[in-house]
């Protein structure tokens, strides 16, 4: 019996990790997986040094397949998956957890920050004002859903802000930027029936890292713009903000 | 006499509407017994090509003037006029297929003709094919005259005196008698036994360019002792001169052979199933220019200027410049664009082409070799369009110079369009070219074609059978996961009915995904045993499988739908057992768990989980592989039976019908096409070529238990795969 243990790295590099987290890594076979978010570029690289053993950085279908983590479970007493944000929160490794606990192993969780709570918190938006959160993904001509806008469309009749996260394939280096976002949003809502073109929405960029950026701008202004490399996220406002929302999101409002 | 071609195209229309003074005839012949060289010095006699080019270069074949161009005119009708007792006849030459395996073509030919020509070589006597190409004839009302060949080689190298050489030629005429006796249409069986001294025998050379007949001797006063001598010495020029071979042969035709007018009275209701007092068939009896058109077209040819043309025969109406056909068996109407008659490589483009000549027309763009065109949209047609069945059949064709490859690309397709059967396609995975059709013999004469009449040389791999998957029974459900493991499908499966199988091939049951009239087609569908419940949630038809929904409000399926339909479409083009097409499946949706968030329940999520939870219920239902059956016609004479039957049994033939006309008995049976291969020669042999064979698709059947695993194990390793396929449980992973 082994133990697997899933690792938050948080949003920014390797120097968000707690001191638990880097305790527990020195003492188990590492793996890490990027393929739904991206850390800061050469965190893996300095953080196996730092650790003194390789970090195995396992493709989608490697870690979904759960043979490679399995394998490592038989062979070492402490096995780690390192994931980007928080392992059970935008992205949840759930199915993983429950794969170890059926082949007869234990498992621990050692929590980081996740855009999920992030992007609110840096904007100064209330996280009980939200709704839903819900993924935009790429575009992809077998696959259009329109769930995402009727998520945003059910949250601002509630009276409530839409987190909307965006896709990436890291794989072939592309991500869904925010100013393509909205002209996707655009296309799919052409008449501007779910957000239109006067309403407020505010952009959250590389949130977590020193070069975290946010603005606030008419859906107008924002569509199509460049916000800087990944990586992004939107937040749709509400119809009518808090006092205390508005005044922290002024200052987004003048970049 | 015959008239130079300068005079023709004046001459022409007018003689067109001569019914009693046309003659559509036919060459047939045992192989090699001179057919092509004498069409061809027929030609040259009559002023279509020059004498010189006659004799030297296989005319019917116009290959070599034409191989400068990319395509060749690989039609060989000839129009020509005659001059027989002070009146001027038309002669329309329809070229017959050599291949006298090929029972199809050949019977379309002789459809198109009245009269027959048939070639035997006086140093081999009645051949076997000489019996078959006779009975081809017979059997379609097609009256038979004798032309004795190669006489000069009986002469020279026989060394025969006119003694022994007079009791030759009579052992042939007796041998041709008995065989037309035998086979004859009963009302004929006196009639149309062919004898020298009326003329319905000729002989002569054709390579020699002379022939002479008994009256024409006793018009001429040339003697047979005469003919000998000028042979023996080397003076055959002179007897060329004397004894001019078109005159001789085209005079017999004339005298003997029936004008449309005639013939059309007896031979349509023997080879039209329709009614014979509608208008049409009354028309066509009386070969009735003034009555409605109905026009057969006997083949298809590319030409490089004026694209494809419609060869065939008008037995009723006209064919006008502007009218427009209906093409029988579809709910298809071309114009015609031009009207023409062939001489040689050329077309002399006419005004109008009355009943009962033969025409080349422009602009019957969806007809092919067979169709039937007609001004009424309801006339049964002489042939009943065949679903074009699938092929059955693959080989990879390469040519032998790269450099060739544009131009091979070029004539595959054109092939393709020549004859409906064929399918050519590219393989996406490996690049080759593959050609597929109805079977080993099918694409034989197809590579021979490509080779011969396109002049591309070309390498083809071994034929390989087509297969098809299905299930024994009902399977499932069985549960699909995505590889993020968030979301579940749950499928059934099961064969459809017949009827349906039948209703998709019909073209009744639309492929895709979007249906114009889902209502009437759910109302279809009842009827032939799939519930409305079940009809209602039709979602795509992929090959002859149908995809239904009958899961009751899920959310976000509708999403995911399009995802599980190119998982669907995947599966059905690749079974789980072997990689082969599905053949006949039903698969039901009958329960869905899916992820609130669409981007964890994209492609690469939903449609590995969809193909899992299709191929996993297959396990269940107990995966069939398929074999394509053919319907193997036979006709052989009493004496050759027992080796023709034994020949079919020994390839897992199965003999379903044996039946006896006179002496010729015809057996059916039904085998897999993968015993097939060798069967011409094997057929021939077993025969001693007596025999006349076809075949037509009979559908797929599974292969015997006991030889599926060897079978599935060599289509698998064929495909780089390993041998042995994947279960259930490797699908619920």
């Amino acid at each position: 019996m082994s133990e697997l243990w899933f690792v938050g790295l948080g949003l920014d590099d390797e120097r968000g990790l707690s001191r638990r987290a880097l305790e527990v890594l020195s003492r188990s076979e590492v793996f890490a997986e990027e393929y739904t978010a991206v850390a800061a570029p050469g965190s893996m690289d300095r953080l196996s040094q730092e650790l003194g053993r390789p970090i195995v950085t396992l493709a989608r279908g490697a870690l979904e397949g759960e043979a490679p983590v399995l394998a490592a479970l038989g062979r070492s007493a402490s096995v780690a998956l390192l994931a980007v944000g928080d392992p059970f929160a935008a992205t949840t490794h759930v199915a993983l957890r429950l794969a170890a606990e059926r082949a007869g192993h234990t498992w621990s969780y050692l929590p980081n920050a996740s855009i999920l709570s992030a992007a609110a918190g840096f904007l100064g938006l209330m996280h009980y004002r939200f709704g839903r959160p819900v993924s935009l993904p790429l575009p992809d001509p077998r696959f259009s859903p329109t769930s995402p806008l009727e998520r945003i469309a059910e949250n601002r009749r509630a009276g409530l802000h839409t987190l909307l996260l965006l896709d990436l394939a890291p794989e072939r280096g592309e991500f869904l930027l925010a100013g393509r976002a909205l002209a996707l949003l655009r296309e799919r809502d052409p008449d501007g029936k779910v957000v239109g073109d006067d309403e407020e929405l505010a952009v959250a960029a590389r949130v977590g890292r020193p070069e975290a950026r946010g603005y606030v701008g008419t859906f107008a202004r924002l569509v199509g713009r460049d916000f800087g490399p990944p990586m992004h996220c939107v937040v749709v406002l509400a119809p009518t903000l808090h006092f205390e929302e508005d005044a922290a999101l002024a200052r987004f409002r003048k970049l | 006499m015959t008239h130079v071609r300068a005079e023709l195209a004046k001459a022409i229309p007018d003689m067109m509407r001569q019914i009693e003074r046309i003659r559509n005839i036919g060459i047939v012949a045992h192989i090699h017994h001179g057919k092509t060289t004498l069409s061809d010095n027929l030609l040259a006699a009559a002023g279509m090509i020059s004498n010189e080019l006659a004799g030297k270069q296989l005319y019917l074949n116009f290959d070599e003037q034409e191989q400068a161009r990319l395509l060749t005119i690989n039609n060989a009708d000839v129009t020509i006029v005659h001059e027989f007792e002070g009146q001027q006849y038309l002669i329309n030459l329809i070229d017959t297929p050599g291949h006298v395996d090929f029972g199809g073509d050949v019977t379309r030919a002789m459809r198109a003709v009245d009269g027959a020509i048939v070639v035997v070589c006086a140093v081999e006597g009645v051949m076997a094919q000489t019996e078959t190409v006779l009975r081809q004839a017979l059997r379609e009302k097609v009256k038979p005259t004798l032309f004795i060949n190669k006489v000069d080689r009986a002469i020279k190298e026989l060394q025969l005196t006119p003694d022994s050489l007079q009791k030759r030629f009579g052992t042939i005429i007796s041998e041709v008698n008995e065989l037309i006796r035998r086979m004859a249409p009963e009302e004929f069986v006196d009639e149309w036994s062919v004898d020298p001294r009326d003329g319905s025998v000729a002989f002569g050379s054709g390579y020699e360019n002379w022939a002479i007949s008994v009256p024409y001797m006793q018009r001429t006063g040339v003697k047979f002792p005469d003919i000998i001598d000028f042979v023996s010495t080397g003076r055959s020029r002179e007897i060329a001169q004397r004894a001019k071979i078109n005159d001789v042969v085209f005079d017999m035709v004339v005298r003997h052979l029936p004008s449309p007018r005639i013939a059309q009275r007896y031979r349509i209701p023997n080879i039209w199933k329709g009614e014979i007092g509608s208008s049409v068939g009354q028309a066509m009896v009386n070969t009735d220019a003034a009555g409605p058109t109905s026009f057969m077209v006997t083949d298809i040819t590319m030409d490089p200027s004026a694209g494809e043309i419609a060869t065939g025969r008008v037995f009723s109406g006209h064919l006008q410049k502007g009218m427009e056909l209906q093409i029988l068996g579809t709910k298809l109407r071309n114009r015609v664009q031009h009207v023409s008659l062939f001489m040689g490589p050329e077309r002399l483009m006419v005004e109008d082409v009355p009943a009962g000549n033969i025409a080349a027309v422009i602009g019957l763009s969806d007809a092919f070799a067979g169709t039937t065109t007609s001004t009424i949209p309801e006339m049964v047609p002489f042939e009943e369009i065949r679903h074009v069945s699938e092929p059955v059949v693959t080989v990879a064709i390469e040519p032998k110079r790269m450099a060739d490859l544009p131009k091979l690309i070029e004539v595959m397709r054109k092939v393709g369009k020549e004859d409906a059967s064929l399918k050519v396609e590219i393989n996406p995975e490996t690049g080759e070219h593959l050609l597929s059709g109805m079977g080993e013999l099918h694409l034989e004469i197809t590579e021979y074609r490509i080779i011969n009449d396109y002049k591309v040389e070309i390498e083809a791999s071994k034929p390989i059978v087509v297969y098809r998957e299905l299930v024994r029974q009902p399977g499932g459900p069985f549960e699909g996961k995505s590889p993020n493991k968030h979301n579940r499908f749950y499928f059934e499966v099961e064969p459809l009915p017949a009827g349906v199988v039948q209703a998709i091939k019909d073209g009744e049951v639309p492929q895709g995904k979007s249906f114009k009239d889902l209502k009437s087609l759910v109302t279809k569908l009842d009827t032939l045993g799939i519930s409305r419940d079940e009809g209602r949630g039709l979602v795509a038809v992929e090959g002859t499988n149908i995809l239904f929904d009958v899961t009751k409000g899920i959310q976000y399926l509708n999403e995911t739908m399009d995802l599980i339909v190119d998982a669907f479409k995947e599966a059905m083009n690749r079974g789980p057992l072997a990689n082969e097409k599905v053949y006949g499946l039903k698969v039901r949706l009958v329960d869905a768990k899916l992820h609130e968030d669409s981007i964890h329940r994209g492609p690469a999520q939903t449609i590995p989980a969809a193909r899992s939870g299709m191929y996993g219920a297959m396990c269940l239902g107990d995966r069939l592989l398929l074999e394509p059956f053919q319907k193997v016609t036979v006709n052989v004479p009493q004496d050759v039976l027992a080796g023709a039957t034994r020949e079919l049994q020994r390839r897992r033939g199965e003999i379903l019908d044996m039946t006896n006309v006179g002496d010729l008995q015809t057996v059916v049976a039904k085998v897999p096409v993968a015993e097939m291969f060798g069967f011409a020669s094997d057929i021939r042999s077993a025969t001693a070529g007596k025999v006349l064979w076809s075949t037509e698709s009979m559908g797929f059947e599974p292969v015997p238990v006991e030889l599926q695993p060897k079978v599935v194990a060599e289509v698998r390793q064929r495909r780089g795969l390993k041998p042995e396929p994947y279960d259930a449980s490797y699908y619920s992973g």
